[in-house]
C-alpha cells in the first residue's frame, strides 16, 4: 500500500458561531482546520446591522442620541459622551465644568461594568464560571447606580448634546463611594481567582501575542493596543472633557499577549477606581446643561471627535449641511478594528486558545456591526 | 443493634428465608438464583439513581452558592425534587437523531456509558461484607470496567455526524490515555502496601487512623485524585465537553432522556472515584466509633464529592496539550517514582 | 533552582488559594432575589412607560394635543388622534404608544411644554402580538371622557 496515502489527513472547515457560547454575539468565525489546529479564521460579519449611520441622516441631532446606546450597549455612557462632544463641536457651545465632571464619573463608572461584562465571559470561556457570578453582582452596583441617575440600566441616554439631562440624584455620591471602597476588595479577590491561578497563566501566557507594528498597522486601539506596550490612550494624549485635571496612570503590557491584556483591563479597573474618586472630591457646583435652543442646527460644516471608550477609540465624524439633521455620519467604532486582527492572531492556534484570544479581544457586536 | 452494625445479615436473613420458602414450592433452584440477582440488582440501580438524583441537587445548590445565588428551590423542599422534575421533562422530550447519524451507534452510545458507570458498582464494598461480589481482584475490575465508559464517549463523538462532537470523542480517548496510565500507577502502590486487590481487604488494612493510606502514601493520592478528575471529565479536565469550546462536546447532539442518561452516568462516575478514594485512601468504612460504618463510609464519600463540587466552581480548564502534558511528563514519572520508593521501603522492612 | 522550586509553590499555592474564595463566598450572603414574590424597589426617575399625569383632585391631565413629544420621538412610537372641545381647546381622544417601538429615551417627556407626560414604573411590557404592544397614555387604559 502507498505509505503516503495512510498517513494523510484531510484539513476541514468548522463553523464557529453565529449560535455559539463563546463567540460573544452574533460573530461567525470561519475555521479551516487541521485537527485541534487553526489554520486559518476568517471572521463573518453583519448579523446584528442595523444600518445606525444610515439612520442618523433622518433623525435630528437630539433625536438620535438613544441610537447610540445601542452601539456598544455595554458601554453606552462612553457612546453618548462622543455623540454629544461631536455635536457640541459643531455647535461650539460649552460644557458646564459641573456637567463635565458628572460626565466623567459617568463614562469612568461605565468603564468599570463594561470590563466586568469582559472579566466574567472571558474566565467563562476559559471554563471558570463563577468569576462571571461574581463580576456580574458588582455590576449590578454600577447599574444600581445608573438606573437612580437616569432611570435604565443599560440605555442610559443619561447625556445630551451641552451637558446632561438630570443633576446627580441624591445619595449618588455617597453610593459612589461606598460601591469604590466594596470594589477594591472584589479586585483582590478577582486576582487570587482567576489572575493568580497556574492553570490560568499557563492557558493565556504567550497565546496570542500581538507585536506592537502589527496593533497599530491593524488599527488596534483600547487595552488590546496598550497590553503591547504601546502607551497610547487618548485621555491622556488629548485629553478631552476635564481629563487633565486627574492623576492617573496608563497601565500597559508587554508582549500583548492575552494575559497581558487580561492584566491591562485589570489595572484599567483601579485607575478608573482613583478617578472616580478624585472626580467626586472635586465635583463643582453649578450649571448641569449649556443654554441650547430646542432644535439644534448647528453651522454647515463637519466635526470629527473621538474619546477613549472601555474598548478603544471611539469616533462620531458628523458633516452638518445646515439642517436639523446631519447630512452624514460616521462612526469609527473600536470592535470593529479590534476584530480585524483575529485572522492573523489565530494562525496555528488550537480550538481552545481561539475561543480565549476572541474574548481577550472584547468585541461587542452592537459596536462592530453598527 | 447488630443489624443496624451489619445490614448484610439483613440480606442474608431476608435471602435464605425466600431460599425456604422456594424449595416448599418445588421449583428448580437455579431460577431462585436468578430472580436474587435480578432483586440485587434492582436494589444497586434504585440505590444509585436515588443517590444520584440527590447528587445533582446537592451540585446545583452548592454551585448556586459558591456563587452567591440560592439555587433551585421551587420543587419540593428547598428544590430537592428538581432532579426528579427534570429528568420527568428529559422523559418527555423529544428524542432527535440526527441526519446521517450512525444510527447503531448512536444509540447505543448512552448504554455503554451507563453500564460502564453503574457495574463498577458491583465490586465496591460500603461496610463489611456490604458488597455484592466481594472479587479477589476488585480494584483492577473497577478500574478497568469504568475506563470502558471512554469507548461510549468516542461512540458518541463518532456518531452524532457533528465536527464538535468529533472533537471532543477524539479529546476523550486522548485523555483517557493519557490519564490511565498515571492512575493504574497511583493504585498500585497502594496495593504494594496492602498486599491485596480486593478492596475489602485493602480496606481492611487501614484500621488505624495513621494506617490511612492518604498519610502512607500522599503522592499517590494527589495522583490518583488528579488523575480520577480527568477520568470523569470534570472541570478542570472537563475537555472533551468544554462547553465554551466544543457547545457541548460528545453529547452535543444527544436530546432528551438520551442526554439525560449521559448526565446521570457522569454523576454515577463521580460516585465511583469519591468512593475509591474512600477506600483506597480514607480508609473505607473505618470511624471513630459511635456512628455504623456505612456512615462514615458515606462522610467520607460526600467530602470528596464536595470537592471535586468545589474544583468544578472554582477552577479553569486546562488545553487538550497541557493535560496531556501533565500527564505523561508529570504524574507518570512521578507515580514511577512512588512506586519505586514504596518498593524500596518494603524491602528494607 | 531555588528559582524553580519558588515558581512550583507558588503555582501550587495559587489552586488552593482560588478554593480559599469561593468557600468564602459559599457561607456569604446571597443575592438572589426571588423574582416574583421579590420586587425591585424602582428609582424616582425609572423610564417606564410613557403615560399622561393625571392631575389627583380634578382627574384631568393637561395635554393640550400639541405634538411636540410626536415630534421629539426619534422612532415614531407615539400615535396622537385630538379633538375639540366647546372652549375651541383642542385634546387628545386616543394617544397611544407602541411600546415594540418605543426607546424608552424620555425625549416626548422632556420635549412636553405643560409637563403632562412622565414614565410610569411599568416594566412589565412583554405582550403576545404587535397589537398588545400599542398601549394608551391615559393613566387608566381608557380614552378620554371629556
Amino acid at each position: 500500500m502507498n505509505q503516503t496515502i495512510i498517513n494523510t489527513t484531510e484539513e476541514y472547515f468548522l463553523n464557529m458561531g453565529p449560535q455559539h457560547p463563546s463567540t460573544h454575539g452574533v460573530l461567525r468565525l470561519m475555521l479551516k482546520m487541521d485537527g485541534e489546529v487553526v489554520l486559518e479564521a476568517v471572521p463573518d460579519l453583519g448579523y446584528l446591522h442595523r444600518g445606525f449611520e444610515k439612520i442618523a441622516e433622518s433623525r435630528t441631532y437630539s433625536q438620535f442620541l438613544p441610537f447610540t446606546d445601542r452601539l456598544d450597549y455595554v458601554a453606552s455612557m462612553a457612546n453618548n459622551q462622543a455623540y454629544c462632544m461631536a455635536v457640541e463641536k459643531l455647535l461650539k457651545a460649552e460644557v458646564p465644568p459641573r456637567a463635565e465632571y458628572i460626565r466623567v464619573i459617568m463614562a469612568e463608572l461605565n468603564r468599570i461594568a463594561s470590563h466586568l461584562v469582559w472579566f466574567g465571559p472571558f474566565a467563562m470561556d476559559l471554563g471558570a464560571i463563577t468569576p462571571f457570578l461574581y463580576a456580574f453582582k458588582s455590576r449590578e452596583m454600577i447599574l444600581d447606580l445608573f438606573e437612580s441617575a437616569c432611570g435604565q440600566r443599560l440605555t442610559y441616554s443619561y447625556m445630551k448634546i451641552g451637558g446632561v439631562r438630570w443633576d446627580l440624584p441624591e445619595g449618588f455620591i455617597e453610593k459612589t463611594r461606598e460601591f469604590c471602597r466594596y470594589f477594591k476588595g472584589q479586585l483582590d479577590d478577582y486576582e487570587t481567582l482567576v489572575g493568580g491561578n497556574i492553570i490560568f497563566l499557563e492557558r493565556t501566557r504567550g497565546v496570542g501575542a500581538l507585536s506592537k507594528e502589527d496593533a497599530i498597522d491593524y488599527g488596534c486601539t483600547g487595552p488590546v493596543l496598550r497590553a503591547t506596550g504601546a502607551r497610547h490612550d487618548k485621555r491622556k494624549d488629548e485629553p478631552y472633557s476635564v481629563y487633565n485635571e486627574f492623576e492617573f496612570d496608563i497601565p500597559v503590557g508587554k508582549t500583548g499577549d492575552t494575559l497581558d491584556r487580561y492584566r491591562v483591563r485589570l489595572a484599567e479597573m483601579s485607575e478608573s477606581l482613583k478617578i472616580i474618586e478624585q472626580a467626586l472630591d472635586k465635583l463643582p457646583q453649578g450649571e448641569i446643561s449649556a443654554k441650547l435652543p430646542k432644535l439644534i442646527k448647528p453651522e454647515p460644516g463637519e466635526a470629527y471627535t473621538c474619546i477613549e471608550t472601555p474598548r478603544g477609540e471611539l469616533g462620531f465624524y458628523i458633516v452638518s449641511d445646515g439642517t436639523a439633521k446631519p447630512y452624514r455620519m460616521k462612526i469609527r467604532s473600536s470592535s470593529f478594528s479590534n476584530l480585524s486582527v483575529i485572522p492573523l492572531l489565530c494562525r496555528g492556534l488550537k480550538v481552545s486558545d481561539v475561543v480565549i484570544v476572541l474574548g481577550s479581544i472584547d468585541i461587542v457586536l452592537g459596536d462592530v456591526d453598527r | 443493634m447488630k443489624y443496624i452494625y451489619d445490614i448484610r445479615l439483613i440480606f442474608d436473613f431476608v435471602f435464605s428465608l425466600g431460599a425456604r420458602l422456594w424449595e416448599l414450592t418445588g421449583l428448580p433452584l437455579w431460577l431462585y438464583s436468578q430472580i436474587k440477582i435480578v432483586v440485587i440488582g434492582s436494589i444497586l440501580l434504585g440505590v444509585i439513581s436515588l443517590a444520584v438524583m440527590f447528587l445533582i441537587w446537592l451540585e446545583r445548590r452548592l454551585s448556586a452558592h459558591f456563587q452567591s445565588r440560592i439555587g433551585p428551590n421551587r420543587v419540593g423542599w428547598q428544590g430537592s425534587l428538581q432532579a426528579v422534575a427534570d429528568i420527568v421533562k428529559l422523559l418527555a422530550k423529544e428524542n432527535i437523531t440526527p441526519a446521517n447519524a450512525d444510527v447503531v451507534v448512536y444509540l447505543l452510545a448512552p448504554m455503554v456509558v451507563f453500564a460502564a458507570a453503574f457495574m463498577a458498582y458491583i465490586a465496591l464494598p460500603v461496610a463489611p461484607r456490604l458488597v455484592v461480589n466481594n472479587f479477589s481482584l476488585g480494584i483492577l475490575y473497577i478500574l478497568s470496567i469504568s475506563s470502558l465508559g471512554v469507548i461510549g464517549i468516542l461512540m458518541a463523538g463518532w456518531s452524532s455526524n457533528n465536527k464538535y462532537s468529533l472533537i471532543g470523542g477524539m479529546r476523550s480517548a486522548a485523555q483517557m490515555i493519557s490519564y490511565e496510565i498515571p492512575l493504574v500507577l497511583a493504585v498500585l502502590s497502594v496495593i504494594m502496601m496492602a498486599g491485596s486487590l480486593n478492596l475489602s481487604e485493602i480496606v481492611a488494612s487501614q484500621k488505624n487512623f495513621f494506617d490511612w493510606h492518604i498519610f502512607r502514601q500522599p503522592l499517590a493520592f494527589l495522583i490518583y485524585f488528579v488523575a480520577a478528575t480527568a477520568e470523569i471529565n470534570r472541570l478542570p479536565f472537563d475537555i472533551p465537553e468544554a462547553e465554551s469550546e466544543l457547545t457541548a462536546g460528545f453529547h452535543t447532539e444527544y436530546s432528551g432522556i438520551r442526554f439525560g442518561i449521559f448526565f446521570l452516568a457522569e454523576f454515577a462516575n463521580m460516585m465511583i472515584v469519591a468512593s475509591i478514594v474512600t477506600s483506597l485512601f480514607l480508609g473505607g468504612w473505618h470511624g471513630f466509633g459511635f456512628l455504623p460504618p456505612i456512615a462514615w463510609f458515606l462522610i467520607k464519600d460526600a467530602f470528596t464529592i464536595f470537592t471535586l463540587i468545589w474544583f468544578r466552581w472554582t477552577f479553569p480548564r486546562f488545553r487538550m496539550d497541557q493535560l496531556m502534558n501533565l500527564g505523561w511528563k508529570i504524574l507518570t514519572p512521578l507515580a514511577l517514582l512512588n512506586i519505586f520508593v514504596t518498593g524500596i521501603r518494603m524491602f528494607i522492612k | 533552582m531555588i528559582r524553580i522550586i519558588k515558581e512550583i509553590y507558588k503555582a501550587l499555592i495559587s489552586l488552593p488559594a482560588g478554593m480559599l474564595v469561593t468557600l468564602k463566598y459559599l457561607f456569604g450572603r446571597t443575592v438572589t432575589m426571588q423574582y416574583p414574590e421579590e420586587r425591585w424597589i424602582l428609582p424616582e426617575r425609572f423610564r417606564g412607560r410613557v403615560v399622561l399625569i393625571r392631575d389627583e383632585k380634578t382627574l384631568k391631565h393637561r395635554c393640550t394635543a400639541c405634538g411636540n413629544c410626536l415630534r421629539a420621538c426619534p422612532n415614531a412610537s407615539l400615535r396622537l388622534e385630538s379633538a375639540v372641545d366647546q372652549n375651541k381647546k383642542r385634546y387628545p381622544v386616543k394617544f397611544t404608544v407602541d411600546t415594540a417601538l418605543c426607546l424608552f429615551c424620555g425625549l416626548c417627556v422632556d420635549s412636553c411644554p405643560f409637563n403632562a407626560l412622565k414614565m410610569n414604573k411599568d416594566y412589565e411590557l412583554a405582550a403576545a402580538s404587535r397589537e398588545a404592544c400599542v398601549r394608551s397614555l391615559f393613566p387608566d387604559g381608557e380614552n378620554d371622557d371629556r
